[in-house]
């Protein structure tokens, strides 16, 4: 029982990263009906901020005094350095394409990831950068049951953003646009709407999160290198996918969902098979969208598609 | 001086060229219509001046000043809004989301006195202010489409076809609400396939045939227009 | 089966496909190519040449002036690209104090072989079989890149040297072209198996591997070893090698009261391990073997490093082992990681062999290496190396007397060695 309870714990912690960058997929699918396959991408480089900022801070005066305000920083840099990129990746590579058959910004998309990985992998060399064991080790431990601070730094941080962006796509102006936008962007440009401006806000928000991911990810698992976005950004399609995509409740929800699943499949796996996780959480998702194609929260989509 | 006036508009899609340099002037106070069958340039003229198309030549000033280079979103800012064809209501958004969206251009207003007088316009919208734009019935629709094009206090108001696929009955509510809204002191450029409707509202119309205008007179005279009653008021 | 995250970390998953298609779309283009013109692609035996000129396998030609391609074979980015980063310095060293040969220059050609990536290694072993100008191969690092890269070399009848592909499976292959370095993992594993009871006294073992070519072998090996009335495999699991979270995992053995950890595969995953291990409270001993013996372990997992065991099989000390350590640590600083040594010793195999049977074309001038006269000398080797004294068996293993258990323990951020 207690090891269950213990992949449960596991299961969230991968699953809110999933969840953070799954956000990004699903909301600039929302606005533009297209699979942004660079966020992974767009999440490697916020991991890369935050190498940077922890590795050029750590050994001065002030990063040993103070740990916590490096790990500010470190996140604040994949916040901002994320959707610096986005913004830029937007406007070269989707926006004049905007108007081009749907399979273009698609392919423009795939460009967009291999340049990027390639970029970093020329400026930075193929060699994995390791962050600096700056968060707290240890953790909770309940009944038997261990929490590392990671985790739950990671679950609460991203249900946090969750939040944070839900009010903000509920009530704020810009996010008012967005959901407009995401509707119908003509009806929207008849209101008001800068329906441009609402798009690249759309990238920035899914930037934004993705490159705390990258940080995060850099924090709890170490390592980033050019390559760390493709599979958890596959992994973050898929849970998109899974919640409903075009659903920004629905991409946490499968980002959860799917943390749990492979983690779980683990666990239940026969001896010898334990790395078949992924073929399991992916047969799931396939069970799951015959079953119910919008996913979990996207009953709209079947009727737009 | 028109508050608004189209000269020489050209317009259209890639090849095709759905609207061939026409000149339409709206003065302040008036309701204009412009009839036409299907696939006259009606609604493309509509969406020039709401800079969903760009002009390809030929000029709109709005109270003089040239508009056809601005963004949609400036367009409506000047005062312009715009029904579309279909309404293009926000399905997802509830109706009182899919008014306070028609306010969009008017940051920092306070809603709720414009609210009030949709509302009043439109009593049925208040009853359903909570329920999703997407499951309204067409003519709830159509009001709230109206609706939410009046919350951005417009000085002129751009009307395509608010009267298709509605029931007779509906469709003259509509068109009372139409010249109540004009009352009230919004101008009104109405496009319409049912020319009978439109110029008993209107005051002056222009017709439209194959992106160009053949005939512009006072809304009565072209009533009284034999050669507009027989191919647009379906007279033999 | 799906594998998002092949061992390679780089070329994984859809870039693999990717580079597949490429793999497909130059191999058409080739077969077109060749189906137009009946071009050869091996130099044909010279009239009134020298002997190199008739050999069997074909002969290299190195036009006068030109130098020798030799390959190397690595993994050069991603995860593990600490170890063919470590390769290639090594075999650029042994070039540059071999100096010319024959008055031919020696050039070091890097392909990035991806580690367990059958794709990239087959990608780089085609490139390199096309290069008119390569002697022969140092590489792969892998052993699943071996596996893949050897029928191609095997056709050419181009020589292999891999310094740390240590795959049991790989001299069963039967191809005559493949020689390593390095041992047997079935010297390793059960090496480890007598250390793990008798030194570190486990009794109870979970065991866990990469799932690639070496992990499986190695780890097969070790539980063979290890398996008895009083010794017990508690668990013995595959993980998904370079994944970012074995959590799951680690929450899997823990549930079976290990008193020992047992790790076949490589330091970045042993790292991962030992972080998350740490993270949730399971504090027993652990050991991994050479793929796992490289600084980058303590690099990449900081203070969970510690106390942490690595293995490696070494001949002793050879009579160059000091130059070779001087020589590398001044120019490349640490010379700890596991098959350095035996990269060197590889690539002065292959300069010695080609010195040896290499002949100037006396007419042109051009310097001419027969192809099989190349492999038998490699097969013929007897070397005192970096790591011993060398020679290959006729399966191109290296003869294994003499063999001993290198084991290091972490302390203070160092391998400090705990075997005599
Ligand atoms: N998106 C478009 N792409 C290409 N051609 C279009 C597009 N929209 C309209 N057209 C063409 O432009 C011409 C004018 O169309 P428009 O929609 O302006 O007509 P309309 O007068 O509004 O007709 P209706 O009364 O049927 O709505 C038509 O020939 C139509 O086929
Ligand atoms: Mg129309």
């Amino acid at each position: 029982m207690e090891v269950w309870v213990q992949q449960v714990v596991n299961g969230l912690a991968i699953g809110g990263l999933y969840a953070m960058i799954a956000v990004g997929y699903s909301m600039v699918y929302g606005v533009l009906q297209m699979i942004n396959f660079a966020h992974g991408d767009i999440f490697m480089l916020g991991g890369f901020a935050g190498y940077l900022t922890i590795s050029s801070l750590n050994h001065t005066a002030f990063g040993q005094d103070a740990r916590f305000a490096v790990i500010g920083l470190a996140l604040l840099a994949g916040m901002v350095a994320a959707p610096l990129a986005a913004v830029i990746v937007e406007r070269v590579a989707y926006r004049p394409l905007r108007n081009a058959p749907r399979l273009a910004p698609l392919i423009s998309a795939i460009g967009v990831s291999i340049f990027l990985e390639n970029l970093v992998l020329r400026l930075d060399g193929g060699q994995p950068r390791y962050y600096e064991s700056i968060f707290p080790r240890g953790g909770l431990v309940i009944s038997g049951v261990h929490i590392a601070w990671g985790q739950i730094f990671i679950v609460s941080g991203a249900i946090l953003m969750m939040l944070f962006l839900q009010g903000f796509i509920r009530f704020t102006r810009q996010g008012k646009a967005i959901r407009a936008v995401a509707e119908d962007q003509k009806v929207a440009a008849l209101m008001g709407v800068n329906v441009d401006q609402a798009i690249v806000v759309t990238f920035i928000v899914g930037a934004a999160l993705a490159g705390v991911a990258g940080v995060m990810w850099g924090l709890q698992f170490n390592q980033v290198d050019h390559y760390m976005g493709f599979v958890p950004g596959i992994k973050a399609f898929t849970a998109a996918v899974l919640g409903g995509i075009g659903s920004i409740p629905g991409a946490m929800l499968g980002g959860f969902f799917l943390g749990l699943a492979e983690t779980l499949a683990v666990q239940a796996l026969p001896k010898g098979f334990t790395n078949y996780q992924d073929v399991v959480a992916f047969t799931l998702l396939i069970v799951f969208l015959v079953l119910r194609p919008g996913g979990m929260l996207g009953e709209h989509l079947a009727k737009r598609a | 001086m028109p508050l608004l006036s189209l000269e020489q508009l050209v317009s259209g899609y890639g090849q095709i060229v759905a609207v061939k340099g026409i000149n339409v002037t709206v003065e302040e106070g008036e309701i204009v219509t412009l009839v036409g069958n299907n696939g006259a340039g009606k609604t493309t003229t509509l969406r020039t001046i709401s800079a969903l198309i760009r002009a390809r030549s030929g000029s709109i000033r709005f109270r003089e000043e040239r508009i056809e280079r601005l963004p949609p979103h400036r367009i409506v800012q000047l005062g312009i809004a715009h029904v579309p064809e279909g309404r293009g209501i926000f399905a997802r958004l509830s109706v009182r989301e899919n008014l306070e969206m028609g306010a969009f251009s008017r940051a920092g207003d306070h809603l709720d006195d414009i609210l009030d007088r949709v509302f009043t316009l439109f009593p049925r919208l208040k009853e359903r202010h909570g329920q999703a734009g997407g499951t309204l019935s067409g003519g709830e629709q159509q009001m709230l489409a109206i609706g939410r094009a009046l919350m951005a206090r417009p000085t002129l108001l751009l009307l395509d076809e608010p009267s298709m696929g509605l029931s007779p009955i509906l469709v003259e509510t509509i068109f009372a609400t139409v010249q109540d809204i004009n009352r009230q002191g919004t101008t009104i450029l109405l496009v319409e396939q049912n020319a009978l409707m439109a110029l008993q509202v209107a005051h002056r119309g222009y017709v439209i045939e194959s992106g160009r205008i053949v005939t512009e007179a006072p809304a009565h005279a072209l009533l009284a227009d034999p050669a507009v009653r027989k191919a647009y008021l379906g007279e033999e | 089966m799906i594998r998002f995250r092949p061992v390679a970390g780089h070329r994984g998953g859809w870039l693999s496909s990717r580079v597949l298609w490429l793999g497909a779309l130059v191999a058409l283009v080739l077969v077109g190519a060749a189906c137009g013109s009946k071009k050869t692609t091996t130099s044909t035996p010279q009239a009134g040449g020298t002997t190199a000129a008739s050999d069997p396998y074909g002969v290299i030609r190195i036009k006068k002036g030109q130098a020798i391609d030799i390959g190397d074979s690595a993994v050069l980015s991603g995860s593990n690209a600490v170890l063919g980063e470590e390769q290639q310095n090594a075999v650029k060293l042994a070039v540059e104090q071999k100096g010319a040969i024959k008055g031919f220059s020696v050039n070091v050609v890097p392909g990035d072989d991806g580690c367990g990536d059958a794709a990239a290694a087959s990608a780089v072993a085609n490139r390199f079989v096309s290069d008119a100008s390569m002697a022969g191969v140092i590489g792969t690092t892998c052993s699943s890149g071996m596996l893949a890269a050897l029928p191609i070399y095997n056709k050419v009848h181009m020589v292999a040297i891999s310094p740390s592909a240590t795959s049991g499976k790989l001299p069963q292959q039967g191809f005559d072209v493949f020689f390593r370095t390095a041992w047997n993992d079935d010297n390793q594993g059960p090496a480890q198996a007598k250390y793990v009871k008798d030194v570190l006294k486990a009794a109870k073992v979970a065991v866990l591997h990469d799932d690639s070519a070496y992990g499986q072998g190695l780890a097969a090996a070790f539980v063979k070893g290890y398996q008895d009335s009083s010794h017990q495999v508690v668990s013995n699991d595959q993980i998904t090698a370079n994944a970012p979270d074995y959590s799951s995992f680690i929450a899997r053995i823990k549930a079976k009261n290990p008193d020992f950890i047992y790790y076949a595969g490589f330091f970045p995953d042993s790292a991962t391990l030992l972080r998350q291990m740490h993270q949730a409270g399971l504090s027993v001993p652990f050991l991994s073997g050479d793929g796992s013996y490289d600084p980058g372990l303590i690099q990449k997992a900081g203070k969970d490093a510690e106390g942490a065991y690595v293995t490696r099989l070494t001949g002793g000390t050879g009579p160059q082992t000091k130059a070779f350590d001087s020589a590398y640590q001044s120019k490349y600083g640490n010379v700890n990681g596991a098959f350095i040594a035996f990269a060197w010793d590889g690539a002065n195999i292959l300069l010695n062999s080609i010195d040896k049977v290499a002949q100037v074309d006396s007419q042109t001038g051009d310097l001419l290496i027969g192809r099989k006269a190349l492999r038998d000398a490699v097969a013929a080797t007897s070397y005192d190396g970096a790591t011993g004294k060398i020679s290959f068996l006729k399966d191109g293993d290296r003869e294994p007397s003499g063999l001993k258990l290198e084991v290091a323990k972490v302390e203070n951020g160092k391998f400090v060695v705990v075997t005599q």
